[in-house]
């Protein structure tokens, strides 16, 4: 097991530092240690994209990060995502269009299309699906979950 | 409006003017869905949580000689380790647990292997520790010693004279009504219908097809594995914290395999990942509550993925024979079907609905079924999605295209001529009521889909029909009504997929008032009353039903209430839409509530159904794709799912179950499927090789709802969700056939087959 | 008098009939004098008062959750079939 080890980072945008043993993925260490338990735990092996983060503006899937990576990375999770009265407008359209039936799956795509639209604001179809194409829905068949993208960056092109 | 989340054509009942059914309210528990709030089982954290590891058999079939767990024990960091030692003795008690009997001693024996382990992944020990990476450390510290027994994974290799047995002395169920039979075998039931002369009508018929198909074991795919928390208090009371489709069900299961009262145990539903039928049967709960007890502390377990694959229960791999007859008209005459499903490790599987789903679709004369349920070396199935149904859709609907192509007529207007509608005896005996797949095949032939063109090369179409029960079984609710206006509703039907709303539509619907004025919460098992699970396609439909109830509740109450204002009699005062009133006296809903307070105190009102009987639902699929005759690709062009829903109470809700559904069936159309190498080992037990649909796989999926209502619930309610999973099967490969020139009559139609196919028959274009 | 339908794996019970006819305003009743006129019947439908493992019955086109109390009226229509829920 080994001494724990000291980590600094940043966690949107407060500064946290905690403990881990080396052993430990950033997403152990984000939903245990950290309670924010947003990020779900699907696979643990990177392919189901359920434990999605932004690290430093990029997708990642949690799980393969180890805890002592995080070491001076910043990071933005599916918490970060509303503002403290507003919902962000992917949030508003995920649920005005159904686009979650379970739910377990949502705060991942959330993460990776909120990534998408902050990059591409107006992605075709096909990007939007090849861009949430690590993220494993079993629900909703992806219909609803493309649709509210699309909608969300329509509305996000209107308040502009 | 430049914002199209693009709703479904609704064919509507003539007869419909509902205010709230019909509308698409934001779900209640949605806010805390998007941002990461909501409480799923491996989200709970409780003073002194420790974590618990599962330990597996790496061999497939196997008899323990002997466990020992005493380095594990002694491991730094351990609290506590569990076999099935710890389970009582459970003899061969069959207990009805709501949806049906489960041998107990199979149930524990699944949850902790109790002399033999019958499959790779077989759960044989547990420890809890101070975090799961030192259980896992102690995991590696048992020493089991097994002695090798024979392997079998195929179920028509099971049942051959002298193959290995599973359970020596199992004794075959004559289904129905049949005894037992006198030998044992590996085939827990075989299931036998017949009516007329099968034999004369097959020599009378114009034209036959026979065909032989296969299917592989499938997984539901959940995103979230399997979790549950226990906590065994000083007092006898267990707590569990479970990601369950039935909470009052984890609670029976859990209490009959301790042989605890049932009165001593609460189960606290947590919101669920999915489940699909996967997560009615017990695994981790009777294992955390032992631990639990063991060392005094509360104890999580979530499974692993690789523990999802290998030591729950998909669905089964499948051999089908199917014989289809008509006369010069297309007019079904005779059909035959033999079947036989793998149960996988213990007896009792689906090969039941098998039986009754493989005609359901059409009116045939002479018939002849049946159906076996075979144990073999694998997982434990169980319920996926309209169980035992895609099997046989996938079979029966390849046999139909097959018999339009020979007829030269349109495929859907062969269904047409032959579908079941109301007075449609089924093989089984019992008489359809009325049912809308007559309906639901003349919109899909309407449809633009159907009627526009379809060119290039390697392109095909295809359709299927599909259908599924509705169950009905037990619902309760309890209703509080607030000075606001508001009304709280306590209800237990683990919300999967948007039925607190469906449920509170319901309810607003009755009240006339706001979906959003009814706060809908899915209570736990001392909160309210007897539910139960979440399956069948039966949750809006019955929990739907209790809301119904309460709501009649609440008015009768109300009306007393204002007969108190206006000195009437109750009997006196009317009801509707939302406003009571008695000759020149009236008070809507919401002004009455503010005074319930002053003239007598606040209501509750509360409902337990047990509808009778089930329903049925049917659906049309219509699938466009494209071959790629290079690699054996199938990329889908477009997909129209079509369903009679009775009535939808929340359209958005039941465009996404007829799309997920549809999708889920791609999947195992094309892709999915258990690899098993010669020691039973699965070979694919990650998100990555089981190659589940991600959104680049699929396009968007149409959908028509056609509303036939159900005569037997007042909003002419149908169960939705599970028909949609049937169809796709069978759609996609007549489809792959238009492209190709190639009956596909294996899945998945995976590259590899679709290509070594189209090498065997030469590069077939259509 | 009801129609009870036999189904095939019980016809030996009957001596091959494929549909007969019996008394009863409850399935109990209904079985049980099923029972005198074609011993074993009830056996192989009942078990500890309960409708046996892995069957339902349906009565006049509905499956029955009432068990042995359900209902049988003058012309009702008897099916024996499996119960749907997968796995026992």
């Amino acid at each position: 097991m080994g001494k724990k080890i000291h980590v600094s980072t940043t966690i949107n945008g407060e500064a946290v530092e905690f403990l881990c043993e080396a052993r430990q993925s950033f997403l152990e260490v984000l939903r245990d240690t950290l309670t924010l338990t947003g990020a779900k735990e699907g696979c643990n092996n990177g392919n189901c994209g359920a434990c999605t983060v932004l690290m430093n503006g990029v997708p990642v899937d949690s799980c393969l990060v180890l805890a002592v990576e995080a070491d001076g990375a910043e990071f933005e999770t599916v918490e970060s995502i509303a503002t403290e009265e507003h919902l962000h407008p992917l949030q508003e359209c995920f649920l005005e269009g159904a686009a979650l039936q379970c739910g377990i799956c949502t705060p991942g795509f959330l993460v990776s299309a909120k990534a998408l639209l902050d990059n591409q604001p107006e992605p075709t179809e096909e990007e939007i699906r090849f861009e949430l194409s690590g993220n494993l829905c079993r629900c909703t068949g992806y219909d609803k979950i493309v649709r509210a993208v699309q909608t969300a960056s329509e509305r996000m092109k209107e308040v502009k | 409006m430049s914002e199209n989340f693009n709703h479904a054509q609704i064919i509507k009942d003539p007869e419909d003017n509902y205010k709230i059914l019909g509308t698409r309210p934001v779900r209640h528990d949605g806010v805390d869905k998007v941002t990461g709030r909501a409480v799923y089982a491996n989200d709970v954290q409780l003073q002194g949580l420790v974590e618990a590891a599962i330990l597996r058999s790496p061999e497939a079939h196997a008899r323990i000689l002997s466990i020992d767990t005493s380095e594990a024990e002694a491991h730094p960091g351990v609290l506590a380790v569990t076999t099935s030692a710890d389970f009582p003795d459970l003899g061969d008690k069959v207990a009805n647990l709501g949806e049906g009997p489960v041998n107990l001693a199979h149930l524990a024996a699944n949850c902790l292997a109790k002399d033999k382990v019958l499959y790779k992944g077989h759960a044989v020990a547990a420890v809890a520790a101070q975090n799961v990476h030192i259980a896992r450390e102690a995991l590696d510290l048992i020493k089991v010693e097994y002695e090798p027994l024979p392997v079998i994974t195929d179920a028509l290799e099971a049942m051959k004279d002298g193959a290995p047995l599973l359970h020596e002395g199992l004794l075959t169920n004559l289904v129905p009504g049949g005894g037992k039979a006198e030998t044992p075998s590996n085939v827990s039931d075989h299931h036998h219908f017949k009516r007329g002369d099968t034999e004369a009508a097959f020599e009378a018929a114009h034209i036959v097809v026979e065909r032989e198909f296969t299917t592989q074991t499938v997984h539901q795919g959940y995103i979230e594995p399997h979790a549950a928390t226990a906590h065994w208090n000083q007092d006898g009371q267990l707590t569990v914290w479970a990601s369950t489709q039935g909470s009052f069900s984890a609670r029976e299961q859990t209490s009959e395999v301790l042989q605890v009262p049932i009165s001593k145990v609460k189960v606290i539903p947590c919101e669920i990942g999915g489940g699909f039928g996967g997560k009615i049967p017990v695994y981790l709960e009777p294992v955390a509550a032992v631990l639990s007890r063991k060392c005094g502390r509360p104890v999580k377990i979530q499974m692993t993925r690789d523990g999802v694959f290998e030591g729950t229960g998909p669905t089964p791999a499948s051999f089908m024979r199917i014989k289809l007859g008509v006369d010069e008209t297309g007019k079904m005459t005779a059909g035959e079907a033999w079947l036989a499903y793998d149960t996988g490790a213990f007896p009792g599987g689906v090969i039941g609905p098998g039986v009754m789903c493989v005609f359901s679709c059409y009116d045939i004369e002479h018939a002849n079924i049946d159906g076996y349920d075979v144990c073999v070396n694998k997982p434990w199935t169980k319920a996926y999605r309209a169980p035992g149904s895609t099997h046989v859709a996938y079979a029966i609907e390849s046999v139909v295209d097959e018999l339009a192509e020979k007829l030269e007529m349109d495929p859907i207007d062969l269904r047409l001529l032959n579908a079941a509608r109301e007075g449609t005896k089924r093989v089984d005996g019992p008489v359809y009521p009325r049912i809308g797949l007559i309906e639901t095949l003349e919109a899909a032939k309407n449809h633009d889909h159907y009627k526009s063109p379809l060119e290039g090369p390697n392109r095909g179409r295809g359709v299927a029909a599909g259908f599924w029960f509705n169950i009905g079984l037990k619902s309760a609710a309890t209703a509080h009504v607030n000075a606001d206006g508001t009304v709280t509703l306590l209800e237990g039907s683990t919300d999967i997929g948007g039925t607190r709303t469906s449920i509170s539509m319901q309810l607003a619907e009755t009240l006339g008032i706001a979906a959003e004025d009814i706060n809908p919460k899915v209570a736990d098992t001392d909160s309210v009353g007897y539910t139960d699970i979440t399956g069948g396609s039966r949750v809006t439909f019955a929990t739907g039903l209790a809301a119904v109830e309460v709501g009649k509740d609440i008015i009768s109450q109300m009306k007393g209430r204002a007969a108190k204002l206006w000195e009437c009699e109750a009997a006196d005062v009317e009801f509707s839409d939302g406003v009571f009133s008695q000759e020149d006296n009236s008070i809507s809903f919401k002004e009455l509530c503010a005074k319930l307070n002053t003239t007598g105190g606040l209501i509750t009102a509360r409902a337990s159904v047990d509808p009778q009987g089930f329903t049925n639902g049917f659906g049309v699929h219509i699938c466009d794709l494209e071959v790629d005759v290079e690699t054996g690709k199938v990329q889908i062009l477009r997909y129209t799912a079509l369903q009679d829903a009775g009535k939808a109470i929340h359209p958005s809700y039941v465009e996404g179950q007829m799309q997920g559904g549809s999708v889920q069936g791609i999947g195992w159309a094309l892709n999915e499927e258990y690899l098993f190498d010669e020691k039973g080992h699965m070979l694919n037990p990650t998100m990555l090789d089981y190659r589940m649909p991600t959104a680049l796989d699929v396009p968007m999926i149409d959908t028509v709802i056609i509303e036939v209502p159900n005569p037997s619930h007042p909003f002419g309610v149908r169960g939705v969700g599970e028909t949609p999973i049937v169809p796709p099967p069978g759609a996609i490969a007549n489809a792959v056939k238009n492209a190709t020139g190639i009956r596909m009559t294996d899945l998945p139609m995976s590259p590899p087959r679709v290509h070594s196919a189209i090498m065997e028959n030469g590069n077939g274009t259509s | 008098m009801a129609i009870v339908h036999v189904p095939p794996q019980m016809q030996e019970l009957t001596g091959g009939l494929a549909e007969v006819e019996a008394e009863g305003n409850s399935l109990r009743r209904l079985i049980s004098n099923l029972d005198t006129a074609y011993p074993g019947f009830k056996d192989r439908l009942i078990k500890d008062d309960l409708v046996a493992p892995g069957l339902a019955i349906s009565i006049d086109n509905v499956v029955t959750s009432r068990g042995i109390f359900a209902e049988i009226l003058e012309d009702s229509v008897v099916h024996i079939v499996p119960a749907i829920a997968g796995g026992h």
